[in-house]
């Protein structure tokens, strides 16, 4: 069996600095590790690391481990431990982002149906715009949407 | 009060259609008739976000402002919508590269967005706007020794606490308690109802509904009254698949704004009583035996 180590050569300084340059994101070099943003977490106990490993591993450039854990998709943004943080760590916006990364690179866990919904919805919105006007429901996505 | 433009969102339109009667019906009977934002869109949710932030705020500042054009503040009944809009706000403020971005996404679409608009829920309203009193006085057929526990979901308090305290929510309860209804301790006001997880992850989510129905149990609550149409769903919708795991009683999912209506006098249809997955006939019997 393979001992569950992490080594400096699983660190990616990209990923650490991209996750500490995230809006808000700086303030997870004050961490102190109160726990408080994971004993607030209603999804906790079903989550591989814990929202205050998961902020660690992010800052210390464990990527891997970050974009392939289930925690991302647990988090269903009731920002429980944002509101809850003492040092004002927006943890909820960064699962966010992580989710976002972890799309775009194709990473996320494959028999997790969450990314697939995420995508889905989205594609569902931007294909075409639920409209009241409209009673045929789905109409024209707005133009300008696209040149942002 | 600034004019008032009422932004359903998608779930109002489809599985929380109640919501959307219920609160029509009673804004009508208070004299405060709901107008909808002409043409608004959805607001992206929480899935938009999790894909492409960009898109995600444009989509939803393209209701900002349309109810700009209209001189208006949004009316934001559902919890996903007020938070993702109230965000939204924040963010155009905030963020200059952001305001940029999006400002020439709507002048694209011949829209623009200057920042004066804000975002609104029906229980800041009837509490702040038109007032305890009014609805008091209102009241036809007092919900007397109805049991109820308030339940008000996550995104409406967080992160944001807009009009209401963070941690104990007070809107609802007064409003209830206006009703003659009693409001039972309910500590998981705020607490998190699983979202989607009920439908990708039902072990999951199933039993995060579980201990939301098993708290108002406990409480000794006839009813759970919510202000989310996803809360609803999962609370209602989910309920029979939970009562096989665990022993529970049935227990009925009613919009704060379904209990206002039937104490206003409002018949059950209109508030779209019927729609409920687990019965509410409690509920009907109660304000029935204090009619007789």
């Amino acid at each position: 069996m393979r001992p569950n180590i992490r080594t400096e050569a699983d660190r990616s300084p990209e990923f650490a600095r991209w996750i500490t340059s995230l809006p808000g994101a700086e303030k997870i070099q004050e961490c102190m590790h109160c726990g408080l943003c994971s004993a607030s977490c209603p999804l906790f106990a079903y989550m591989d690391y814990s929202p205050r490993q998961l902020m660690h591993l992010g800052r210390e450039g464990f990527e891997a481990d970050v974009l392939g854990s289930f925690t991302i998709w647990l988090c269903t943004s009731c920002y429980q431990c944002t509101v809850e943080c003492p040092r004002q760590i927006p943890v909820t916006e960064i699962m966010y982002a992580l989710k976002r990364r972890a799309i775009e690179e194709g990473v996320y866990t494959e028999h997790l149906p969450i990314p697939i919904l995420a995508r889905e919805f989205q594609r569902m919105v931007a294909g075409g715009i639920w409209s009241a006007r409209d009673d045929s429901r789905f109409v024209r996505r707005p133009s300008g949407v696209d040149g942002i | 009060m600034k004019k008032l433009a009422y932004y359903p969102g998608c779930s109002l339109k489809g599985t929380g259609r109640a919501y959307d009667e219920s609160l029509r019906a009673v804004f009508e009977v208070l004299g405060e008739p709901l107008e909808e934002l002409d043409d608004w869109n959805c607001c992206g949710a929480t899935s938009y976000m999790s894909i492409d932030k960009r898109e995600a705020y444009a989509l939803a500042s393209r209701n900002l402002a349309l109810a700009e054009r209209e001189k208006a503040d949004l009316l934001t009944p559902c919890n996903a919508c007020y938070l993702v809009l109230e965000k939204t706000r924040r963010h155009l403020a905030d963020s200059a590269e952001m305001g940029h971005r999006v400002r020439r996404a709507l002048d694209a679409v011949g829209l623009s967005y200057e920042g004066d608009v804000r975002i609104r829920h029906p229980l800041e309203v009837l509490t702040r706007d038109v007032g305890e009193e009014r609805i008091k006085e209102a009241v036809k057929e007092p919900l007397k020794g109805l049991k109820v526990a308030p339940y008000y979901g996550c995104q409406i308090v967080r992160p944001y606490a807009t009009f209401d305290d963070q941690y104990h929510p007070q809107t609802m309860d007064r409003l209830l308690k206006a009703t003659g209804a009693k409001v039972v301790p309910y500590p998981f006001k705020t607490r998190c109802c699983g979202a989607s997880q009920t439908g990708t992850l039902p072990e999951v989510g199933l039993h995060l509904v579980y201990r939301l129905l098993n708290e108002a149990e406990a409480r000794g609550a006839d009813v759970l009254a919510v202000i989310c149409p996803l809360c609803q769903f999962n609370l209602d919708a989910y309920q029979s698949q939970v009562r096989r795991e665990y022993d529970l009683e049935p227990i009925p999912i009613l919009y704060f704004s379904q209990i206002l209506g039937l104490a206003l006098g409002i018949p059950a249809k209109k508030l779209g009583i019927d729609r409920c997955v687990v019965s509410a006939n409690r509920v009907l019997e109660r304000r029935a035996a204090h009619a007789a």
